[in-house]
């Protein structure tokens, strides 16, 4: 068990080069910068953390987390995202704790975009890809109905995640994710996203003539058209089942081939 | 000649019979308590001119990235301003308010003012393009644009850059470093964003207007473009904004009174 660390300048520095070496082959253990005191800084959080913990998957390591971080919606203004200094302490903590679990949330080598791992609120938008970030803001708001928009293995992003977390519109609405859980989850799958939830509509035609129906339904889809929705109903007065009414049939079609 | 009879086809612009409350009859600002907590205020809001029924309920929707907090004004016939208007549980980021009224039996929304930006101090009136926003948390940044998805592009400016207000209305060679920049940043998040239904309230209509003024609207990329072209597009907007506003003539003038100001001292 540790203390809870937030890196500081050095620390997330050292951290980027981390990530290089290791995409480039080379040995750089996160041993090498997480025991220093020159690299990291303490925090107001009491409860100590496993560093051995092994994750079945981000929804697990943002389960944990909710429960350790006990301190963290008093202390959100420093170390959540209205902090949005490249070194500050929200991007200290956060990469602190990809650091930690460094090796479980990369296969072989780490993807070459380092905002996955480097927490970075300053860079606008690129913040919501943060490996352990988002899974943690998603459960703290979410709960149990955050496990579809959090990818099965611990390395991978995913579409599901691209395709929702990135519009606002969607993710600030109650019934849009409601429903969205009702339409993709997976119950065999511990409520993950299921496979072709985020398949891209295709416009191609089919030999018989007949428009490809490849990435109806699915979630970039949903996207679409709730926006639209939202222009003419209250859609936060409306529950998943009469929003899913009014979606339209490509998305109750979801629903009849989930049971 | 026999003239052949074509059967008229007709349709509504307006299916949803959906009233738009433009701008001007809907407007709010931002404050601070003295515990330092945001709230706002109405300054505006009047429904008289779009003949709504009475009974149908009136709601504000504030919304900071993926939050989103709603407040009850009673109905259109009995409007009562909220108490309570603090948006201390939004996140610290650009805030958009939306104002509905809606009949509560069907759900359908009778009229709407969407994507309201709470005016600041200095923006008396006009509807800027690029909106400036005077920030405290720059630190070592003198400017940077905000962007959140499909919304309108913010110029952040750092408030302890000494007079960064008067800097970047007045100082040319101020506005020839950062407007260039700023607005290359801001096309590519424009070219980007959903068009969604191209309602002339709309900040990418404002871009739009923008464009065909430079004449540059017609050969706007299409938004999964090859970034090459949308680079080579922004390169000849950039270049024919700043021959319009005569950027660089302004900046080389000004510095040559600078340094013939500092020659003489």
């Amino acid at each position: 068990m540790a203390k809870i660390r937030a890196l500081n300048k050095t620390g997330i520095k050292l951290f980027h080069k981390l990530i290089d070496a290791r995409r480039d082959g080379k040995d750089f253990p996160v041993s090498d910068i997480l025991p220093h005191a020159q690299y990291y800084e303490v925090t107001p959080f009491r409860t100590e953390i496993d560093l051995e913990l092994k994750f079945e998957d981000r929804y697990e390591l943002a389960a944990y987390l909710a429960g350790v971080l006990e301190e963290y919606d008093d202390n959100k203004n420093q170390y959540g995202l209205a902090n949005r200094d490249a070194y500050g302490k929200s991007a200290g903590l956060w990469s602190w704790l990809a650091l930690v679990y460094f090796n479980q949330l990369i296969d072989n080598k780490p993807n070459e975009r380092h905002e996955y791992y480097v927490f970075v609120p300053h860079l606008g938008l690129r913040y919501y890809r943060h490996s352990v970030f988002t899974p943690f803001e998603l459960y703290k708001r979410w709960k149990e109905d955050s496990r579809m928009f959090i990818s099965k293995k611990n390395h991978i992003w995913g579409q599901v995640s691209e395709s929702a977390l990135s519009r606002d519109f969607l993710m600030s609405s109650a019934p849009a994710v409601r429903l969205m859980n009702m339409l993709y989850s997976d119950p065999n799958n511990d409520g993950a996203a299921k496979s072709g939830a985020s398949s891209k509509p295709s416009k191609a035609i089919l030999k018989s003539g007949k428009p490809s129906g490849a990435g109806y339904g699915s979630v970039e889809r949903f996207a679409i058209v709730f926006k639209r929705l939202r222009l003419t109903y209250h859609v936060q007065s409306l529950t998943p089942e009469s929003l899913l009414e009014l979606m339209g049939d490509e998305f109750k079609k979801k629903l009849i081939d989930k049971s | 000649m026999n003239r052949i009879k074509i059967k008229s086809l007709s349709h509504t612009t307006n299916p949803t019979k959906l009233k738009t409350i433009h701008k001007k009859y809907f407007s709010v600002n931002l404050k601070e308590s003295v515990e330092n907590l945001t709230f706002f205020n109405i300054k505006k809001l009047e429904l008289d001119s779009l003949d709504l029924p009475p009974d149908a309920s009136v709601y504000i929707y504030v919304t900071a990235g993926q939050s989103e907090v709603k407040f009850a004004l009673g109905t259109v016939g009995n409007r009562a301003d909220p108490k309570d208007r603090f948006l201390d549980s939004l996140p610290k980021s650009t805030i958009w308010f939306r104002l509905l009224v809606v009949d509560d039996k069907t759900s359908k929304i009778l009229a709407s003012a969407e994507k309201i930006r709470p005016k600041a101090v200095h923006e008396k009136g006009r509807e800027p393009l690029l909106p400036v926003y005077v920030s405290e948390k720059l630190k070592n940044r003198i400017w940077k644009v905000h962007l959140v998805p499909d919304q309108q592009p913010i110029l952040h400016l750092n408030k302890f850059f000494p007079e960064i207000f008067h800097q970047i209305q007045h100082g040319k060679v101020f506005q020839a470093l950062i407007l260039q920049e700023a607005m290359r940043i801001s096309l590519e998040h424009f070219i980007r964003s959903d068009r969604g239904d191209n309602n002339p309230d709309t900040w990418l209509y404002k871009w739009d207007l923008f464009l065909k003024d430079l004449q540059m609207y017609k050969t706007t990329p299409v938004f999964d473009a090859d970034s090459l072209i949308i680079d080579r597009w922004i390169d000849r907007v950039i270049e024919a904004f700043s021959k319009r506003a005569n950027l660089f003539d302004n900046a080389v003038e000004e510095n040559n009174r600078l340094y013939e100001r500092v020659g003489n001292t």
